[in-house]
C-alpha cells in the first residue's frame, strides 16, 4: 500500500465528508444536518459526556502533547 | 471573535510538550467544563432532528462516514511502516501545524467546535419551537 493510495483514501473520505454536509442542505433529504447532529450528541446524557471528552482529548492532543 | 483569534495566534506560537502550550490548551478545556456544567440541564432531553417525510434514519449516513473514518485512521495507526507511509489523521495534522497561521486557524476552529457543542447542549424551552428539531425523552 503505496502513501498516495493512503492519501487518496484520506482525500474521498475528507470529499464524502464534505458532500454529506452539503447534501443534507438541500431541502428535502433523508440526512441530518451538521448542526441537528451536533444537538443529537449533545442532548443525549452518556452521547454528551462522550463528545466533550473527545473535544477536550482532541485539543490535548493536536496542541499540547 | 477578535479575542478568539488573538488567543488561537498566541496558542499556535507555542511548542507542544512545553508548559505554556498546556497551559493555553487547557484554558479552553476548563472554560468547556465549566460551561457545561452552568449551562446543561441536569436531565437533558434528548432532540432528534425531524426527518424529511421518506427519511427514517436521519443520522445513518453519518455514523457509516464517521465508522469508515475511524476505520482507516486505525488501519493507518496499526499498519507495519513509518508514518510518511501510512499517514493518520494526527500525522496530518501535525504537518498543518507546522505553520503557525495553520495552527491558528485550526486552534480556532477547535474553540469555536467547543462553543457551538455547549450551545447544542444547552437547555431549549419550549423544545417543539426549536428549528428543525423535536424533544423526545430519553
Amino acid at each position: 500500500m503505496s502513501s498516495a493510495f493512503v492519501y487518496a483514501v484520506w482525500a474521498v473520505l475528507a470529499v464524502a465528508l464534505f458532500g454529506a454536509v452539503l447534501w443534507s442542505r438541500a431541502s428535502d433529504v433523508s440526512i441530518a444536518r451538521p448542526s441537528a447532529v451536533l444537538e443529537r450528541l449533545a442532548s443525549g446524557p452518556v452521547l454528551r459526556v462522550v463528545l466533550v471528552v473527545g473535544w477536550m482529548f482532541a485539543g490535548w492532543h493536536l496542541f499540547a502533547r | 471573535m477578535l479575542v478568539g483569534a488573538g488567543y488561537a495566534l498566541a496558542a499556535a506560537t507555542t511548542s507542544p510538550f512545553s508548559w505554556q502550550a498546556d497551559l493555553l490548551t487547557a484554558i479552553p478545556i476548563g472554560v468547556l467544563a465549566v460551561a457545561a456544567v452552568m449551562r446543561w440541564p441536569a436531565r437533558p432531553r434528548v432532540r432528534v432532528a425531524e426527518p424529511a417525510a421518506h427519511a427514517t434514519h436521519p443520522y445513518r449516513a453519518w455514523v457509516v462516514l464517521l465508522a469508515v473514518v475511524a476505520a482507516w485512521e486505525i488501519v493507518q495507526y496499526a499498519a507495519p511502516g513509518s508514518r510518511a507511509l501510512h499517514p493518520t489523521l494526527s500525522s496530518m495534522a501535525d504537518a498543518v501545524d507546522r505553520s503557525e497561521l495553520r495552527k491558528a486557524a485550526v486552534f480556532f476552529v477547535w474553540m469555536w467546535l467547543g462553543v457551538a457543542i455547549v450551545r447544542a447542549g444547552a437547555a431549549r424551552t419550549p423544545v417543539s419551537e426549536t428549528d428543525g428539531v423535536t424533544g423526545e425523552t430519553a
